[in-house]
């Protein structure tokens, strides 16, 4: 399996008055994204199915990832949890995206590749930024194939064009 | 004055209080409105121009879809022994099946994630109403063309039910695609009730009953294009 990890958008700051589950992308965040699609799009990411968390700016990312996404989308608690067996046991597919939030995320990263949640803290996912892993979605079982923060992603989408520095 | 917004609200509420009683399963009542509320919920999706989620919609409704069609079946089409003995193990298996669903952290992530959804302005939401209307007319085309064609009868009533609901959403009148819909759907009945009894082993033992269905069917879908053609014409200015 290719599993692409990514970690949300820029969503609006955390505060009293928004519950942490209802916070949207900001216009920004959302811009932003969709030109790392773009750039994903040039490497020619598709994905035949696509997992989210089912919190709004995770909801709001992945509509963003569609154009790429030549199967189903499911909606998944577990990516609002910490990594656990129910949810790799979940996953299917080939070409597999996930949409999840830090620390989360990058915990599952250090689990798949070296079977240690706590091995996460070596990888830094910047919001709207993707993880490549190859391999049986099982601890320790995944290869890192590239690790791609936002800026990279961007950068993709217009080759010959690196003077972005939209973060 | 602030732009008039449309919120999913209602219906993701009305899905949430019937999902106990369909769970509870002695009132079939639980899983039509569960599967009532997914396609209005979908519809909402469709005027918010999103596609995530939609999925999810569709595997939860496939699975209330399986329950509910049986019990049409059961409970008012009624089918003569030993089909109805046949399909009731199917029920039986459909209802496990959704019971699983109802439990499953997609189903809970589904509605986690439409609860989080911001209301859609509905200004944006009627932009996308002539798409939708026109599609409808297309698939009315296509049964103009060739009125017993069963699949073109089942995507022009899967498109009608779609428009009446979008335009529930937008406040606006449903009145002749109530009727379109009624005769499809009784068309749908027999269609689904002759694919069951064709699927199962007393096909051969019930033909009495099938040349029955087949007969009732031919008269329904020449009813759908005659219905649909009358009332065609109140909703085309929408496109």
């Amino acid at each position: 399996m290719d599993l692409y990890l990514i970690r949300h958008a820029k969503a609006a700051p955390r505060s009293p008055e928004l519950e942490d589950a209802l916070r949207p992308l900001t216009p920004e965040g959302k811009r932003a994204f969709a030109i790392a699609v773009e750039g994903m799009a040039r490497l020619g990411l598709t994905f035949d199915r696509l997992y989210h968390s089912p919190w709004l700016r995770a909801v709001e990312t992945a509509e963003l990832l569609i154009p790429l996404v030549h199967g189903e989308t499911v909606s998944t608690m577990h990516l609002a949890d910490d990594p656990s067996s129910a949810l790799l046991r979940e996953l299917s597919g080939q070409r597999v995206a996930l949409v999840g939030h830090e620390p989360w995320t990058s915990e599952l990263v250090g689990w798949l590749i070296h079977g240690d949640r706590a091995a996460g803290d070596g990888f830094c996912i910047k919001k709207g930024g993707m993880v490549w892993l190859e391999g049986k979605p099982a601890p320790g079982q995944m290869v890192l194939r590239a690790f791609l923060p936002p800026k990279v992603l961007r950068a993709l989408s217009r080759p010959g064009n690196d003077d972005d520095n939209t973060e | 004055m602030p732009e008039p917004v449309i919120p999913i609200t209602p219906w993701l509420q009305h899905l949430k209080d019937h999902v106990p009683v369909a769970r509870e399963g002695s009132d079939p009542e639980g899983v039509h409105q569960l599967r009532v509320a997914t396609r209005r919920l979908d519809a909402w999706l469709v005027l918010a121009q999103m596609n995530i989620l939609r999925d999810d919609l569709r595997w939860l409704r496939r699975r209330a879809s399986a329950v509910r069609d049986l019990d049409v079946l059961l409970l008012e089409i009624k089918p003569p022994a030993p089909l109805s003995d046949w399909l009731q193990g199917l029920h039986d298996t459909a209802r496990r099946e959704l019971l699983v669903a109802l439990e499953h952290p997609r189903y809970y992530g589904l509605i986690t994630a439409l609860e989080g959804l911001p209301p859609m302005a509905g200004s944006s939401a009627r932009l996308v109403l002539p798409t939708v209307v026109r599609q409808v007319l297309r698939r009315g085309k296509a049964v103009e063309n060739a009125h017993q064609d069963l699949q073109k009868l089942h995507r022009l009533r899967r498109g009608a039910r779609r428009l009446r609901y979008c335009l529930e959403w937008l406040g606006m009148n449903t009145k002749p695609l109530k009727a379109v819909q009624r005769v499809l759907g009784e068309a749908n009945d027999i269609a689904m009730t002759l694919r069951y009894l064709n699927q199962s082993p007393h096909r051969d033992s019930l033909s009495d009953y099938r040349i029955n269905l087949e007969n009732q069917l031919v008269k329904l879908a020449a009813r759908s294009a005659e219905v649909w053609a009358a009332s065609r014409a109140s909703f085309e200015g929408l496109a």
